[in-house]
């Protein structure tokens, strides 16, 4: 893992001017990602994480009804302050993107092979001939079956799971150095979801590229991703290295989205420890720190005072949560105001 | 009989509910037909969720409407307690199906959108006749919604459009209760749901079910969901049975190479024998289903055997039957 910086992304905020009000989708959200790093978003729908996704790609601009504020910054370029035509020249070639339904980022009148060949030929001025060997080649690398036969087949020929492969060959044929994955699982049956991770996770390893997987399935992220940031209402709660968000949470939506997920290993009718409530209104959404309202340790600070997004880790890793209460550390059971010195020398020897 | 066997019902336990049989196929022209449930059989004892588990595709859902005679299944035979369903007139049908209910996958658009909550609520009633006064009829509606642990006065007046999709899920359970049912079969009633908000409505389903002493079939594609709430777990693939296992033990005794490939196939499930490779074969098309075993194409451990011969259902272990030539037992 090199140490340049791929992604930037700094205090953004995408407000969206609805009927019911201005809706702040992401609200205020920073954070950088290094070539090779993968990180994972998750959150439950309405927190933003595609917005986020989005915004970061340059898919949701400042418009009419929808203003983008702060900065992001792929590759050294502020993505919102380039023109559209510079904006296009950077996708596909710097960030590129893959949705959760294959079928409706494929034109259905287009054959398999054309979709790759026409970024090849317009990013990398490839002839023809090069760019058909060369899309042949990629499909080979996302695992098709009989790639030069899949090159004149049409979409609704392919399965689900082939057609998210040929989505991912799209991504990657002009070697993107961000690649954001927003649910890129959840349209695929339960047999093809871990394949089509693995060949995520695969590919982001060998091209040294910087990834970002968008889920709301926990299981998804865990064990393929470096880091997981974890949204609600629009707003990052906690991020750190996923082993220690998984194993040791310390924002209390984090210990509660872990603990309501049903466990393979617990018994049958084992009582899930369910969140109650549901997510806010995001046109309205609640003073202070917007989980107070579902928060089982909530105190009156809470709904008053809106928790900044602090490091709070005993490691050597950065371990940051939006709390003004963060749960203990799992081992030294330290919130994280002081690190007590003899946990921390542990942790160095 | 092109089944696959009927060692794992138990008659002399009275079931709430019998399958024998059901065979549901759906003509798709030139004397094509698709084989979406082949010979399904299967009953559900009294307080007892049986868990239907299954990719995309497998019949699962077919099976689960085949049961409530939408559409009634091309053969076989369906029970609610004493009474067969298959073959009954429509008026008939429609007053012996009101003991069973059924939830769907997604909440909002199994609700009519322009009634309110106190009336989708009450429908069933003012169908079938309620006995009594509107104050009673009232009083039992509210009592139902704080049941599902909707605050009657809250939603009273609201539709649909008003609520979350958790909220509507608990308005549909809601009316499912209100006709006092034996049986409530339950498609995918979690997976539009979020986590957190899932959690929620898989308690209460455990809840009600104690509280109303009903029988649950429980569809759903998610080994952990299903596990979690079912007793017994059934494994459909391609319109047959692959296995039917106490839930307590799928993760541990899993026999069939089906039951396998999807318990690896659970994002961080560890490594086991049979690696999801086999997955990346595609499921073969119900128009034409392989000869023998169904599964034989993407099984790792298929023989020639399984392609002439069609496996049954036979006891491994005791509550456990497998529809395998090759079942995976240590001893």
């Amino acid at each position: 893992m090199s140490d340049q910086t791929v992604l930037e992304v700094e205090d953004v905020r995408t407000e969206f001017q609805t009927a019911r009000g201005l809706v702040r989708a992401v609200d205020g959200v920073s954070l950088s990602l290094r070539a090779g790093e993968t990180l994972g978003i998750v959150g439950e729908s309405g927190s933003g994480k595609s917005v986020l996704g989005r915004t970061i790609m340059g898919l949701i601009t400042t418009g009419h009804t929808t203003q983008v504020h702060g900065s992001v910054r792929i590759a050294g370029k502020d993505v919102h302050a380039i023109s559209a035509k510079e904006r296009r020249r950077l996708w596909g070639s710097e960030v590129a993107m893959v949705f959760q339904d294959p079928m409706t980022s494929l034109n259905p009148v287009k054959r398999v092979g054309a979709h790759i060949t026409e970024a090849l030929r317009l990013h990398l001025g490839l002839d023809k001939k090069a760019a058909a060997e060369r899309a042949i080649d990629l499909l080979r690398q996302v695992g098709i079956p009989e790639p030069a036969r899949r090159m004149s087949q049409f979409p609704h020929e392919l399965s689900g799971g082939m057609r998210q492969r040929v989505v991912i060959a799209m991504a990657l044929c002009c070697d993107p150095r961000l690649l954001i994955a927003d649910e890129p699982t959840t349209a695929l049956d339960v047999t093809v979801q871990k394949q089509i991770l693995d060949l995520l996770t695969s590919l982001a390893e060998s091209r040294d590229m910087a990834t970002i997987l968008i889920s709301h399935d926990l299981g998804a992220v865990a064990g393929r991703t470096d880091r997981v940031q974890v949204m609600y209402a629009g707003r990052v709660v906690e991020r750190s290295a996923t082993g220690e968000v998984f194993e040791g949470p310390r924002h209390p939506y984090t210990e509660g989205l872990l603990a309501s997920i049903p466990r393979l290993s617990d018994p049958p009718h084992t009582t899930l420890r369910a969140i109650v409530g549901s997510p806010p209104n995001m046109a309205n959404p609640p003073d202070g720190c917007r989980f107070a309202p579902r928060c089982p340790y909530v105190q009156d600070r809470c709904r008053t005072e809106q928790p900044e997004l602090l490091e709070i880790g005993v490691r050597r890793t950065s371990h940051v949560a939006a709390c003004h209460f963060p749960l203990p550390d799992v081992d030294t059971g330290s919130t994280g105001d002081a690190p007590p010195r003899a946990a921390l020398a542990e942790e160095i020897s | 009989m092109a089944g696959s066997g009927t060692a794992h019902l138990r008659p002399e336990q009275e079931p709430v509910l019998t399958v024998d049989d059901m065979v549901v196929e759906f003509p798709v022209g030139r004397g094509q037909k698709v084989h979406a449930v082949s010979g399904l059989s299967l009953d559900l004892l009294p307080g007892e969720t049986l868990g239907i588990l299954g990719e995309s595709g497998c019949g699962k859902s077919t099976a689960g409407r085949a049961v409530m005679q939408l559409p009634s299944p091309t053969s076989g035979t369906v029970r609610l307690g004493d009474r067969e369903l298959t073959g009954l007139t429509s008026r008939p049908l429609r007053k012996a199906r009101s003991r069973m209910q059924m939830i769907m996958q997604d909440p909002t658009s199994s609700l009519n959108p322009r009634r309110k909550v106190k009336d989708l609520v009450a429908e069933g009633l003012a169908i079938w006749g309620f006995e009594g006064t509107r104050q009673e009829k009232e009083e039992l509606v509210r009592e139902t919604l704080s049941a599902v642990g909707l605050d009657p006065d809250v939603v009273w007046e609201r539709r649909p459009h008003e609520l979350s999709g958790g909220q509507c899920q608990r308005v549909c359970i809601a009316r499912a209760l209100m006709m006092n049912p034996e049986v409530l079969i339950c498609d995918e009633p979690v997976s539009a749901l979020d986590v957190s908000v899932q959690a929620q409505i898989l308690n209460l389903l455990e809840r009600t079910k104690e509280r109303y002493d009903l029988s649950m079939v429980f569809i759903a594609h998610d080994v952990s969901v299903v596990k979690n709430i079912s007793d017994r777990v059934m494994v459909l693939y391609l319109g047959k049975t692959c296995e039917v296992i106490p839930s307590g033990r799928i993760e541990s005794d899993a026999a069939h190479p089906y039951t396998q490939m999807l318990l690896a196939s659970i994002p961080g499930a560890g490594d086991r024998e049979l690696s999801a490779s086999a997955a990346a074969v595609e499921l073969p098309s119900p128009l034409n289903p392989p000869s023998g075993c169904r599964f034989r194409t993407r099984c790792p451990l298929a023989t020639e055997r399984c392609a002439a011969e069609e496996p049954e259902l036979r006891e491994v272990r005791p509550g456990q039957y497998v529809a395998c030539h090759h079942p995976i037992i240590e001893e």
